[in-house]
């Protein structure tokens, strides 16, 4: 953030100074907003997730879906943004957008802010505050008008840190009928990790993030494929409370701390020494710290006369940590009559439970009180890491209606299955605009 | 009575027919420039990819776009004839690209004649305009 509000500060100043602007490059600006208003029907039923002793988060998961509640309210989908690109020359431009987002408490926060430098005509170098391209739809995320959903996919789009402090470059290859775009990057960033899905909220730390994204286009079809890789730490992870972990003092150090407690006492008998190893490394394997997480996309988009088809797939692999193996895909199917349009989209998750618990050894062997802690404790651990995977599905149908140039409404029903957290159904209706 | 309805008929058969014509077909356009530049001819296949900001010059030459009115009749046929898209869809499009700062549309002029004018007063220009208002003050690169 530092460097980047260096460079808006200068740009500011350079700005001021009326030489340094060309006549015929104004400054632009340009913003977007969506209005929006859902509510869930969660479903009761005992093989609902959300009612399992494992889960985390206690009563919240049960009241809630993607934040969404049993009453109506206008807050999870509203976002409004306002973006300003003032050119300096002839090739740098600076780039700054302000995004305010109900979901966040109405925040204001700066989503963008670069400079912009064309190479050559195919080159272009970024520097600053960017949005992360991890997937198809991620530069204009917030931008509803851009695409036919209330939101791309939920389970899909779940990586929560959008922008990242850097460079980038993007180069354009133009070869005969297709355009084929490379784009390379590279920074770091501290988030605030919003997991809609689960209701919470966690410091992020990103460092040396580096990704490659390659996408080709043809009329009708783009085809994309990108990869990434980073190392991740939640430094704040271990003050994680949840009432589920009260046996093992309520949040994670605590959790922690019982698990070396135990390994301390088996370490102090030779008979059970060699066990102890196991409990130290399940302590250590609750925390981010520094892991190496990468992740890979391939996406594919037929828009072809009224017919669209969408298709992603993803895989985030942490090195180690409490964080699932994350695998997400897509399809989505939309026809469009008139200033309609229907649409039909599946999405599922089926993440791997990170198996930091396994090397938490039985100890009913040596006796049936440690029997029981150490079953407690496998508990313990596994509904930790249960807390950050997803398995489900959820299928969507919804309208969208261009009722005006540069405005669409949108209504939107989701069912949704959720192995982990509450399950039911979503109604939601938006009005995207762009100006 | 018969002579009327003859009549009606006529008129009608007329009005049909020039309905009709007008669906099937549209305004020539003429792609034009700055009698200065560079550029002779061009292709539409070009003009599409320069109009959707994919490129930025033609054979060499740095071009700028100008847009017309795109709620105008000749907004829509250049939309329809050139980028294969609706205004609906190629605001959509823009939408994707200007909130990434990976490009903005081009500039709108309200009709052929501001177009005319803004091509004279820069080098780089290009725009579309309706053939019959070409005139001897700019060049003309392309006539569909």
């Amino acid at each position: 953030m530092k460097i980047s509000t260096t460079i808006a500060g200068v740009g500011l100043a350079l700005l001021a100074y009326p030489h340094f602007t060309h006549a015929n490059d104004d400054i632009k600006v340009n913003g977007f907003l969506t209005i929006g208003a859902g509510f869930a029907l969660i479903d009761d039923d005992e093989d609902s997730g959300a009612n399992s002793s494992d889960s985390l988060y206690g009563s919240s998961s049960n009241e809630t879906i993607r934040s969404y509640e049993e009453n109506l309210t206008f807050h999870q989908e509203t976002i409004l943004g306002m973006q300003v690109v003032a050119p300096i020359s002839e090739k740098l431009s600076l780039t700054g957008q302000l995004v305010t987002r109900g979901i966040q408490d109405y925040n204001v926060e700066a989503a963008w802010a670069y400079a912009s430098y064309e190479a050559s005509e195919n080159l272009t170098l970024r520097m600053g505050r960017f949005r992360i391209p991890f997937y198809l739809y991620s530069d204009y995320l917030e931008v509803g008008y851009a695409y036919h959903w209330v939101s791309p996919p939920n389970e899909m789009y779940v990586l929560p840190f959008e922008s990242i402090d850097g460079i980038d470059a993007v180069y354009n290859m133009p070869i005969g009928p297709f355009d084929a775009t490379i784009q390379a990057y590279a920074g770091s960033v501290n988030d605030d990790f919003t997991n809609v899905d689960k209701d919470f909220s966690i410091l992020t730390v990103i460092r040396n993030q580096v990704g490659l994204v390659f996408t080709v286009e043809y009329d009708w079809l783009t085809l994309r494929a990108s990869a990434h890789t980073n190392n991740s730490s939640y430094p704040e992870f271990g003050d994680f409370y949840s009432e589920a972990l009260e046996p093992v003092g309520g949040t994670i150090d605590g959790l922690a701390g019982t698990l070396i407690g135990i390994g301390d006492q088996l370490d102090s008998n030779p008979i059970s020494q060699p066990l102890s190893e196991g409990y130290y490394t399940a302590a250590q394997g609750l925390y981010l710290n520094e892991e190496r997480f990468n992740f890979a996309e391939l996406g594919m988009r037929i828009d072809w006369n009224n017919i669209l088809l969408v298709a992603e797939a993803s895989e985030l692999n942490p090195s180690g940590g409490p964080v699932a193996d994350v695998s997400r895909w897509f399809a989505s199917a939309g026809y469009t009559f008139n200033d309609f349009m229907f649409h039909l989209t599946y999405t599922e998750a089926r993440d791997t439970q990170s198996d930091i618990s396994k090397t938490i050894y039985d100890l009913s062997d040596l006796s049936q009180e440690l029997g029981q802690t150490s079953n407690l404790l496998t508990q313990a651990v596994d509904g930790v890491t249960r807390s950050l995977m997803t398995t489900g599905n959820t299928i969507t149908a919804g309208i969208r209606y261009d009722f005006t140039a540069g405005a669409a409404l949108k209504l939107e029903y989701s069912e949704i299955e959720d192995d982990q957290e509450a399950s039911g159904s979503l109604f939601r209706i938006t009005v995207d605009m762009v100006f | 009575m018969t002579i009327l309805l003859k009549k009606s008929l006529v008129l009608t058969s007329v009005l049909f027919v020039t309905l009709f014509a007008s669906i099937l077909s549209h305004a020539e356009i003429a792609i034009i420039a700055n009698k200065s530049s560079k550029l002779t001819t061009t292709k539409i296949a070009d003009i599409e990819r320069v109009y959707l900001g994919k490129r930025k010059s033609l054979t060499g030459v740095s071009v700028t776009p100008l847009n017309q009115d795109k709620v105008g009749e000749m907004a829509k046929s250049f939309n329809k004839i050139v980028l294969n898209k609706t205004s609906k869809q190629v605001q959509s499009y823009w939408s994707k690209l200007i909130f990434t700062g990976k490009g903005t549309p081009p500039e709108e002029f309200l009709n052929d004649a501001e177009v005319i004018n803004a091509v004279k007063e820069d080098p780089n220009a290009i725009g579309y305009i309706d053939a019959k208002s070409v005139d001897g003050s700019i060049k003309v690169l392309l006539k569909f």
